[in-house]
C-alpha cells in the first residue's frame, strides 16, 4: 500500500514538470489614447529683457482658455522689472514654486477643471534664441523631437499684443513621460542615418580646441544658459562636457555638494588642485562617486566665472581624462592678457 | 539534523523476500532501497549547500532573476570555473588578471529538490514504521515535504509584476520584468490581435515557426542586456530594416545581483523575419526592449512589433486619481508615497476609491498591490527621475503558497518537539526503572 502511494507521488511529481512552448495569441481592447497636451506661449521683447507667458495643459482645456490667454497677453504691460496685467475671469493665482532657483512672476490656474491648464509669467533678464526655448518646451512639456529653423516657422506667428509685437508659439504633443521617451525615433526620417546635431557656443568669449571624437552640440539657453555642450561618446557610456558662465562662484560648499550629488549618493572621493594654464589660473576638482565621475575646472575671470565640467560614467571619464586636460589647457578668453 | 531510521521493513509481497525464506529482492525493491538510502540524503544535502554557495557567487556577474532561474529553477546548471577565481580574487588577493575558461555541469535546484522528495518518500515507503514512538519524525518530515511543496508552488504559480498608471489614466495590465516577450500586434480589427513569443525561445540560430504568428522568425542574436548607439556610416550592421538601420545594439553586462541599484535588464533581439508562405527573407530587424513598437507589413497588413516585458491582463481596472509624494519639511526625503485609485471590477460589482500607501496595500482577487515606485515627467541620461511626479508604480504579487513556509516551520518545530519529548520520556522512564 505504502509503495503504491510512493509510486503515485512520483507520478504526480513527474507530471508537474511538463512545459508548453509559451507562444500565445489573444485579443485585447484597443488602448484608449491619452489626451494630447497643448502649449501656447507668447514671447515679448522688453528692451534687453524678455517676458514669457505660457499656457500648458490638456489640449481641450487649453483650447477653451485660448481667448482668455490672448487677452491676458495683450493686457501685459512691463514696468521696469515688474509688469501689470488683467487677470481673466475664472483664472486663479496660485503660488509659484521655485525651480532651479528661478521663480515665475506669477502662476494661474486657468479654469476650474480638476487638472486645469497652468498659465505662467516669467521675466528673463537677457534675450535667448526662440528656437532653443521652443525645443526645450517640445522636449520637456510635449514629448516631441527638436525642430530646426525651418520647422520653427511652422509653429510661430508674430501678433500685435498691445503696443508691441509678440511671438506666439502654439504646439501640441503627447506630453512628457517614460513610455514616450523610450522611442528614440519619433519624428525622424529613418531612410537617412542621423547626424549628430552639431551646434555653436552661445558666444565667442571663450575658445578652445575640441578633442577628436568629441562633438560640440552648442549652447543651450535657459534660466541658467549653458555656453556650450560637448558630447563625449564612448563604449562604456556617453559623457558630456558642459561649459557654463556665471556672474560669481557662489557658495563654495553648495557648489561642491551639488557636484558631489551628481556622481553618487554614497562616499565621494574629492580631489582639488590649482592649475596654471595659458589662459590663467584655474581650480580643478575631481569627484569620483559610485559608477560616476566628474572633472571640473573653474576659471575665475575679472567679469565672470567659467565652469567646465566633464560628467559621465567613471570608465568613460577615466579614459577621456587626458583629453579633458588638453581641452582645458586649450581654453582662451577673448581679449585676455596673461 | 540527524534522521533516526528503523531497519528496513521486510517486504511482504511480490518483489520482496518472503518471511522465513531467503529470497533475492526484486528490481523494484532494489530501486526503492537505493532511493531511500541515507547516504543519498547526505549527498543531496551537501550538494544543496554547494549549490546555494555557487548561486551566491554567481550574483557577482548575473542578476538575481538569472541566477534563480539558472541555478535553482533548472535541472542542470553549468558552473563557470571563473566564479572560483573571482572568489579567490575577492578574499585571497589572487591577481585580478586571472581568467579560467570553461564550465562544469552541476545538478540544479529542480534536480536536487526532486531527488530529495523521492528520497524522503522512498524512506517512508520502505523504512519507517508507523508508530507513536516515531510520530515526531513523521510530523517533522511532513513539514519538510511541505517546505519543498511551497517552493514548487512558488516556482509554478507565484506571480510578480508591476502596474504603471499615470494620473487620470486607467490600467488593467501587469508588466512582469522577469520575463520578456516579442509581441506582434495586428491593430486592423475592432480589437487588437496580439501574438506573443516568450524570450526563452530566443536562442541564436533557432527558427521559430508557429501558425499563430504572422511570420516565421530566425533568431540572429539575443542580448540579455544592452544599450543602443547611433550606427556610423559604413559600419557593419546586422539589421537592414526598421530602427536598427540607424541604431546598433551593444551587449552590456547584466545588472549584478549584488549591485546597489537593482534596475531591470533590457534585452535586445536581432531577428530575420521570414514569409510564412514563400519562406523568403523579409529583412533583419533589431527589436530593443527600450523602444516603442516598429511597424512590420505582412501580406498588406501592418503589424506593430516590439520586445517588451511580459504583459498579463486583469478582469478589473485601476484608475489613478492622485499620486502623492510627501516629503519631510524643508528636505527632499520621502515621508510617504500614496496612490488614490478607483477600483472597478464589474465581475464582482465593485466600484470604490482606495488609498494605497506604504505598508497598506490593496488586496484584490488573491493579489496584493503594494505602493512601489513612481514615474516622473522625464529621466536624465543616467535614468534618474527628473521633474514632476506624473504617475504611480504598484508592485503586484500573488503567491498561493506564501503561507506554506511558515506552516512548515511550525510543523517541523512541532515534530522536533514531539520527537525529542518522546525520547526524553523514554530516557526518564528507563532511568526510573
Amino acid at each position: 500500500m505504502r509503495r503504491n502511494l510512493f509510486l503515485l507521488a512520483c507520478f504526480l511529481l513527474a507530471a508537474g514538470c511538463g512545459d508548453s512552448d509559451g507562444i500565445d495569441r489573444y485579443s485585447v481592447p484597443k488602448p484608449v489614447p491619452r489626451p494630447y497636451v497643448r502649449l501656447v506661449a507668447a514671447v515679448l521683447d522688453d528692451g534687453p529683457a524678455q517676458w514669457y507667458v505660457k499656457l500648458l495643459g490638456r489640449e481641450d482645456l487649453v483650447a477653451a482658455q485660448r481667448e482668455a490667454f490672448d487677452a491676458f497677453v495683450k493686457s501685459l504691460k512691463p514696468k521696469g522689472e515688474k509688469a501689470e496685467w488683467t487677470v481673466p475671469a475664472g483664472w486663479k493665482e496660485v503660488a509659484s514654486p521655485a525651480k532651479d532657483g528661478i521663480k515665475a512672476e506669477a502662476t494661474f490656474k486657468a479654469g476650474d477643471a480638476a487638472q486645469p491648464p497652468l498659465a505662467t509669467v516669467f521675466r528673463f533678464g537677457m534675450k535667448s534664441p526662440l528656437l532653443d526655448n521652443v525645443n526645450r518646451w517640445r522636449r520637456k512639456d510635449l514629448g516631441l523631437s527638436f525642430l530646426d529653423e525651418d520647422g520653427l516657422k511652422g509653429v510661430v506667428q508674430t501678433v500685435k499684443a498691445g503696443d508691441r509685437d509678440a511671438a506666439f508659439v502654439d504646439m501640441r504633443g503627447p506630453g512628457p513621460g517614460r513610455a514616450r521617451a523610450a522611442d528614440p525615433h519619433a519624428g525622424m526620417d529613418l531612410k537617412k542615418p542621423p547626424a549628430p546635431r552639431k551646434g555653436k557656443p552661445l558666444s565667442d568669449e571663450m575658445s578652445y580646441a575640441v578633442p577628436a571624437g568629441w562633438t560640440e552640440l552648442g549652447g543651450r539657453s535657459g534660466f541658467v544658459p549653458t555656453h556650450s555642450v560637448i558630447a563625449v561618446p564612448d563604449e562604456a557610456g556617453a559623457a558630456e562636457v558642459k561649459i557654463t558662465k556665471m556672474a560669481a562662484f557662489g557658495d563654495e560648499k553648495a557648489n561642491l555638494d551639488r557636484w558631489r550629488g551628481e556622481v553618487g549618493r554614497g562616499e565621494v572621493k574629492t580631489d582639488r588642485s590649482t592649475l596654471d594654464l595659458p589662459s590663467g589660473k584655474a581650480v580643478s576638482f575631481d569627484f569620483a562617486g559610485d559608477g560616476k565621475r566628474s572633472l571640473v575646472a573653474v576659471f575665475q575671470r575679472p567679469d565672470a566665472v567659467w565652469f567646465v565640467k566633464l560628467l559621465g560614467p567613471s570608465a568613460t571619464v577615466a579614459k577621456h581624462k587626458d583629453a579633458f586636460e588638453s581641452f582645458v589647457k586649450s581654453v582662451q578668453f577673448k581679449g585676455a592678457k596673461r | 539534523m540527524s534522521i533516526t531510521a528503523d531497519p528496513p521493513l521486510a517486504p511482504a509481497s511480490a518483489g520482496g523476500p518472503t518471511p522465513g525464506r531467503k529470497q533475492k529482492p526484486g528490481p523494484l525493491w532494489q530501486c526503492l532501497q537505493a532511493a531511500a538510502s541515507l547516504r543519498l540524503t547526505v549527498v543531496l544535502f551537501v550538494l544543496s549547500f554547494i549549490l546555494v554557495f555557487l548561486g551566491t557567487l554567481a550574483q557577482i556577474d548575473y542578476g538575481i532573476g538569472t541566477v534563480t532561474k539558472g541555478y535553482f529553477r533548472s535541472w542542470v546548471v553549468f558552473i563557470p570555473f571563473q566564479v572560483f577565481v573571482q572568489f579567490l580574487q575577492k578574499f585571497f588577493d589572487l591577481h585580478p588578471s586571472w581568467r579560467v575558461p570553461g564550465s562544469f555541469p552541476f545538478p540544479a535546484g529542480l534536480t536536487l529538490g526532486f531527488l530529495l522528495t523521492i528520497n524522503l518518500l522512498a524512506a517512508h515507503a520502505i523504512r519507517f514504521k508507523l508508530s507513536w514512538r516515531r510520530s515526531g519524525i513523521i510530523v517533522l518530515h511532513a513539514g519538510l515535504l511541505l517546505l519543498l511543496a511551497a517552493e514548487f508552488i512558488t516556482y509554478a504559480w507565484a506571480v510578480e509584476g508591476k502596474m504603471v498608471i499615470e494620473e487620470d489614466q486607467s490600467s488593467n495590465v501587469v508588466f512582469h520584468s522577469s520575463g520578456m516577450e516579442l509581441a506582434i500586434v495586428d491593430p486592423s480589427g475592432k480589437e487588437d490581435e496580439v501574438a506573443v513569443v516568450p524570450a526563452r525561445l530566443m536562442r541564436p540560430g533557432k527558427t521559430i515557426r508557429d501558425e499563430r504568428l504572422p511570420f516565421d522568425l530566425k533568431v540572429e542574436e539575443w542580448y540579455a542586456n544592452h544599450r543602443t548607439r547611433a550606427a556610423e556610416e559604413g559600419e557593419k550592421n546586422l539589421a537592414d530594416q526598421g530602427f536598427g538601420r540607424t541604431e546598433i545594439a551593444v551587449r552590456t553586462k547584466e545588472v549584478s545581483g549584488v549591485a546597489s541599484d537593482q534596475r531591470p535588464d533590457y534585452p535586445a533581439l536581432y531577428a530575420t523575419l521570414l514569409d510564412k508562405v514563400t519562406g523568403k527573407e523579409m529583412g533583419t530587424w533589431l527589436f530593443s526592449s527600450r523602444w516603442k513598437p516598429q511597424e512590420v507589413a505582412v501580406g498588406g497588413k501592418k503589424h506593430q512589433v516590439s520586445l517588451r516585458f511580459k504583459e498579463t491582463r486583469r478582469p478589473f481596472t485601476l484608475t489613478l486619481l492622485k499620486f502623492s509624494f510627501d516629503r519631510y519639511p524643508l528636505t527632499n526625503k520621502a515621508y510617504n508615497f500614496s496612490s488614490l485609485v478607483r477600483l472597478q471590477d464589474p465581475g464582482l460589482g465593485i466600484d470604490e476609491e482606495i488609498l494605497i500607501r506604504m505598508n497598506e496595500p490593496l488586496r484584490h482577487r488573491g493579489e496584493t498591490f503594494f505602493q512601489a515606485d513612481w514615474i516622473t515627467e522625464e529621466t536624465d541620461e543616467f535614468g534618474n527621475k527628473k521633474g514632476k511626479e506624473i504617475g504611480t508604480v504598484l508592485q503586484v504579487v500573488r503567491n498561493p503558497g506564501w503561507t506554506l513556509p511558515y506552516i512548515s516551520c511550525v510543523v517541523v518545530s512541532l515534530g522536533m518537539l514531539a520527537h525529542f519529548g518522546i525520547v526524553l520520556a523514554d530516557f526518564l522512564r528507563k532511568r526510573g526503572a
